[in-house]
């Protein structure tokens, strides 16, 4: 299903292992919840943080008191990666083993 | 266990004797600077890993420090850039960085004017909103101006270097890579193993987007190139009337040199560490840190300890490739080139020996090197077989065979591990009797 969005290559799962594992800490470890819960976060994350918002503001450019720049993302496009990261990284600070408190060794 | 090291180590000897002789004297001293350079990097993860215990998966984020450490000392001056309104431009966000950390560290203290509680929460949540804006409003536009220099001169679009001997770039590196350590330790290390590893991970990936989207300070994937060299480069060589071949040589013996007395310094000085009281200590947190924390050692304090002086092996060890490179490329750097391949090391040479990860350096190194060779030559011999035999060659395989050399390197690995699964030199334990 991942090759539907980007195209299908031999070393297709380095680029999606990383953010998948970060899910998954995020959720919990052991915990099946935990994983759709992370899942959903980090993907939801990564795509919100890089949307670009002047897109759904640019109907009502004329009533507005400033004017839209072309580019109202939250973060640059090139910085996907790192926003799964982050979030990672907040929720071990805030819970260290997941946010359904998962498995610790 | 001492006749093993002798062995072990005359062996990987022999090894480079022959892999000299095959590859020329040129390609050889190229090799073992590079395989030295290696070496140290895993000293580093052999204190962290062998010593402490730590599980660090981000040694790709060390090296890009150091290597960015090096291109920012040593680098040429850009006149371009101090002769613009860059560092005006850079000085106003550095400004906003500073307001926003304020504004953050305030929002963290608010508890003393009466905000507690989830107030406190929504405060600083707010603060990081408001930093992070400021910070973008200034950042972007310098960045955007930076890069835009280069319109006006070839290699003008960042910041440029200091121009000072890179050696002070090694020692920077180094810094900048302990200075990281530091927050990244004071942030992951209470975390227990697996999420320490996928923290590290975390946090070098995070790294690494910034080292290459930040092209105003790394030139990003454009490469800073080329850098000086601490000791004379061929170039100079040949210019003092020496013959091409022999300038590459010399010049590299002289490269050589130099790392080897840092990795002979580092050597010694790791090796005295392991057995004193300090690296006793660290091996009884590793072993069993409640144990130890029940001794009354402060475990977290000692842990951030070693993971600082790990890292900042790592950052000398990254600057010198870099330097040796001439190129500093933030795009050319892969996890699965810059962190396992250490990984690896420390594993097949042993954890926790100085020797083993010092040998397990050199080796895997060298077995990298060769691998591609090894494996076109391995599958053009099969490929001539099965054409021999009538079946026609395998298409393809040339650009086939270059994908091989991981192959390589899995066999060496999966073999080293079968036959000694404690590593080659395993870590001595002295036991009272």
């Amino acid at each position: 299903m991942l090759a539907l969005d980007v195209s299908l290559k031999p070393d297709l799962a380095f680029n999606i292992l990383l953010p998948v594992f970060a899910a998954a800490i995020v959720g919990g470890l052991g915990q099946a919840y935990g994983a759709i819960a992370g899942g959903f976060l980090i993907g939801f994350a990564e795509t919100l943080a890089v949307f670009n918002w002047s897109v759904l503001l640019r109907p009502f450019r004329d009533n507005l008191p400033f004017t839209l720049p072309n580019d109202l993302s939250v973060v640059p496009t090139e910085y996907k990666l790192t926003v799964a990261f982050v979030i990672l990284v907040i929720v071990l600070l805030w819970r260290p083993t997941g946010i359904f408190k998962g498995a610790s060794s | 266990m001492m006749q093993r090291t002798l062995m072990m180590f005359a062996g990987l000897f022999a090894f480079f004797v022959v892999l000299g002789l095959l590859l020329g004297p040129a390609n050889i001293t190229l090799i073992l600077v590079q395989a030295f350079a290696y070496a140290l990097v895993a000293l580093g993860l052999n204190i962290q890993w062998g010593y402490g215990g730590l599980f660090n998966f981000g040694i790709m984020g060390f090296l890009m420090l150091g290597g960015f450490g090096v291109t920012f000392v040593a680098a040429p001056i850009n006149p371009v850039f101090w002769g613009s309104e860059g560092p005006m431009l850079l000085a106003r966000a550095v400004l906003a960085f500073a307001a926003g950390a304020l504004l953050v560290l305030g929002a963290r203290h608010a508890d003393r004017i009466g905000v507690k509680g989830r107030w406190k929460t929504a405060a600083i949540i707010l603060a990081w909103a408001i930093a992070y804006v400021i910070y973008r409003s200034q950042i972007d536009p310098a960045a955007q101006y930076i890069e835009a220099l280069e319109t006006q001169a070839p290699n003008a679009g960042w910041v440029g270097g200091l121009g000072l001997h890179p050696v002070l770039g090694w020692a920077f590196g180094g810094v900048l890579a302990a200075g990281v350590a530091y927050v990244v330790g004071r942030i992951c290390l209470g975390l227990r193993t697996d999420y320490l590893a996928i923290a590290t991970i975390g946090i070098s990936e995070i790294i690494r987007a910034l080292l290459k989207n930040m092209d105003w300070l790394t030139r990003g994937t454009r490469t800073a190139s080329p850098g000086p060299w601490p000791t004379p480069p061929p170039q100079q060589l040949q210019a003092a009337g020496m013959a091409i071949n022999d300038s590459f040589v010399y010049a590299r013996l002289g490269f050589l040199a130099l790392v080897l007395v840092i990795v002979v310094i580092v050597f010694f000085l790791v090796q005295r560490a392991y057995g004193g009281p300090w690296g006793r200590m660290m091996r009884a947190i590793r072993d069993n840190h409640i144990a130890a924390a029940s001794m009354g050692k402060n475990v977290t304090r000692r842990q951030l300890e070693i993971f600082i002086l790990g890292s900042a092996l790592m950052g000398v060890g990254g600057a010198i490739l870099v330097s040796f490179a001439q190129i500093y490329d933030p795009g050319a750097y892969q996890p699965i080139n810059h962190t396992f391949i250490f990984w690896t090391m420390v594993i097949v040479g042993g954890a926790g020996n100085n020797w083993g990860a010092l040998l397990g350096g050199l080796l895997i190194y060298a077995v990298m090197i060769v691998g591609d060779p090894a494996a076109q030559w391995i599958f053009g011999a099969i490929s001539q077989f099965s054409s021999d035999l009538g079946l026609g060659a395998i298409p393809d395989i040339q650009t086939r065979a270059s994908q091989m050399r991981v192959l390589i390197m899995g066999v060496v690995i999966v073999l080293a591990l079968r036959f000694a699964p404690r590593g080659l030199l395993p870590e001595v334990m002295k036991r009272e009797t």
